[in-house]
């Protein structure tokens, strides 16, 4: 019988030396590496083949992040006379019967899908300034208007614009305080970093610069839009061009995992030459990794491109194979004067084409099922 | 700086931009400014106009002449309250009166330039020999009447009236001899100079 090999991260933790007494006297468990920190352990199980990990619930540095790196190295992760639930941890290892871990085995976690939640809508699109923020930010100025609880997310991780379209002075990023309390554990205080902008409608704001990414664990924004669905009726994601999952530390997986989970995802692309081409090569690059077909906007559209409506519309079916959503026109002045009003559309321009075009949209994601 | 994730319970109301509608608070303030001073200024203006109609002389009057609206003009005027109970103001209307002084064109009706009746004494006739008063001399002036005596009493001189005010003069008849008439007074003239004027050769000096 193989003996069950542990590594032990308890940071001083009380029941230290019980355990390390316990582990010395059992055959059947083998102590690999007594971590003096969390880093220590990911490193440990990086360079060695470790079954269980007994980890403290309040050493620091332990979050939902590490347990889940635990996880997809194959260690299995134990609070040890503590309920780890909070942080992912399904296990809990009791001193004085250790010996019970050997007996347990790893059981697959399976993902809870919540059907009751609400509905969560992504909102995507190509390089090139498309209207992706614009978009999600004028969907969401509609189903709130339409008294739908709303919450929209800026998740384009190459800098979210939102705050800035919506006039939000706060310089917090909700999103990376959003999933940092998940991470800890804290689902709950998740509401506590929206804001309001209206009665219907909440915002998390994104990240100013960049480089935050990394503070953004893709499992945790998850965990954030789980935990917004369950108090809103629309959750809508403004997520950036990027979607390249070539390495596991690259941004576009956040991008993939969200257009994966979106029960509607809305890609938007601009009604010219250059956005066209952008927008057919997106969708390719997605195909396999959106669970619904996509709905296709061009946005915009102008008159003075030569192109009818239905000349665009035609080219996007023969060339993608889908057949577009709708089409935006561009309302430059409309625009204009509400980003430097810094309020929705609907607000500063009502009469637009462009927002009572975003009205038909919004009313029917808001209730197709 | 509001800050996220605090001990409220939801979420907290965003802090937004403000916009420049015209409900600007700098904007109202500025239009409280902008009407404020029109309206204090307008009141100044007005009260700087707060003159009163005086009438004035409109042409030459003379002394016992009635007051009459064609030798009257209305003049606009803004006088302290001791010079403006002298003057006589339009709302009273036209006076009534007797000119009791001459006055010229221009010149402010004042209350003690009009009486209701110019008070006159005796009217005293007095023969003036030709060459023996101003040739000039008219109504409303006032002489000194000196009367000197016969052949026999050449150095003989008397004063019969004093600064007497001459009510009328009458054109030289054919010796060249014209004929006075002074105010002698309330008490009308004294004997003796009822004698003097019949009997004495009299000079008219006019003093003023």
């Amino acid at each position: 019988m193989t003996a069950l090999r542990l590594a032990v991260a308890a940071c001083g933790a009380h029941w230290e030396p019980a355990v390390l007494a316990e582990i010395e006297r059992d055959r059947a468990i083998t102590l690999v590496r007594r971590c003096v920190d969390v880093a220590d352990l990911l490193a440990t199980i990086g360079a060695h083949r470790i079954d269980v990990a007994l980890l403290a619930v309040q050493a620091p540095g332990l979050d939902a992040g590490v347990v889940a790196r635990l996880v997809e190295a194959g260690v299995r992760p134990c609070a040890v006379e503590a309920d780890g639930s909070a942080l992912g941890i399904d296990h809990t290892a009791r001193v004085g019967r250790l010996a019970e871990l050997a007996a347990a085995r790893i059981e697959p976690r399976e993902e809870v899908v919540d059907g009751d939640g609400g509905r969560l809508v992504a909102v995507w699109g190509p390089t090139g300034a498309p209207g992706r923020s614009t978009l999600a930010v004028s969907i969401c100025a509609a189903t709130a208007a339409a008294g739908h609880a709303t919450a929209l997310v800026d998740a384009d991780v190459h800098g979210g614009a939102i705050g800035q379209l919506l006039g939000v002075l706060d310089e917090v990023s909700g999103v990376m305080a959003a999933c940092r309390d998940v991470d800890r554990g804290r689902v709950a205080r998740v509401s506590t970093h929206l804001l309001r902008l209206h009665d219907s409608w909440t915002l998390l704001t994104g990240l100013p610069r960049t480089d935050m990414w990394r503070h953004v664990r893709t499992e945790a924004l998850v965990g954030v839009l789980d935990a917004l669905r369950r108090d809103h009726e629309t959750v809508v994601v403004d997520l950036g061009f990027d979607v390249d999952e070539a390495s596991p530390s690259s941004p576009g997986r956040i991008a993939r995992r969200i257009l994966e989970l979106a029960d509607e995802v809305v890609v938007v692309g601009s009604a010219d030459p250059v956005g066209l081409a952008r927008l057919v090569r997106a969708l390719e690059e997605t195909a396999d990794g959106v669970s619904r077909p996509p709905r296709i906007v061009l946005n915009r559209f102008r008159a003075t491109s030569g192109w009818s409506e239905r000349e665009v519309v035609s080219a996007v079916r023969e060339l993608a194979g889908r057949t577009p959503w709708a089409v935006l026109p561009l309302d430059q002045a409309a625009h204009d004067a509400a980003a430097m009003a810094g309020r929705p559309l609907r607000e500063v321009a009502p009469t637009s084409r462009y927002v009572s075009r975003v009205e038909r949209l919004a009313v029917s994601l808001a209730t197709s099922r | 700086m509001h800050v996220t994730g605090g001990d409220t319970p939801g979420p907290a109301p965003a802090r937004r931009a403000a916009n420049g509608r015209w409900r600007n608070p700098r904007l109202v303030l500025g239009l409280v400014l902008v009407l404020g001073s029109a309206v204090l200024g307008g009141w100044l203006l007005a009260a700087a106009r707060d003159a009163t109609d005086y009438w004035a002389v409109g042409s030459s009057v003379r002394w016992g002449d009635p007051v009459r609206a064609d030798d009257l003009v209305v003049v606009s005027a803004r006088v302290d309250g001791a010079t403006a109970r002298t003057l006589v103001p339009v709302a009273a209307g036209v006076p009534a009166g007797t000119w009791t002084r001459d006055m010229v064109p221009g010149a402010l009706a004042t209350r003690d330039a009009i009486a209701d009746d110019v008070e006159s004494g005796s009217e005293l006739p007095l023969g003036v020999a030709s060459g023996a008063m101003p040739p000039d001399l008219r109504a409303g002036q006032q002489v000194d009447v000196w009367a000197t005596g016969d052949d026999r009493e050449p150095m003989r001189v008397r004063r019969l009236a004093t600064a007497a005010r001459v009510i009328a003069v009458s054109e030289a008849d054919g010796t060249g001899r014209r004929t006075l008439v002074v105010d002698a007074g309330p008490g009308g003239p004294r004997p003796e100079t009822i004698a003097a004027a019949a009997a004495d050769r009299l000079t008219v000096v006019r003093v003023r």
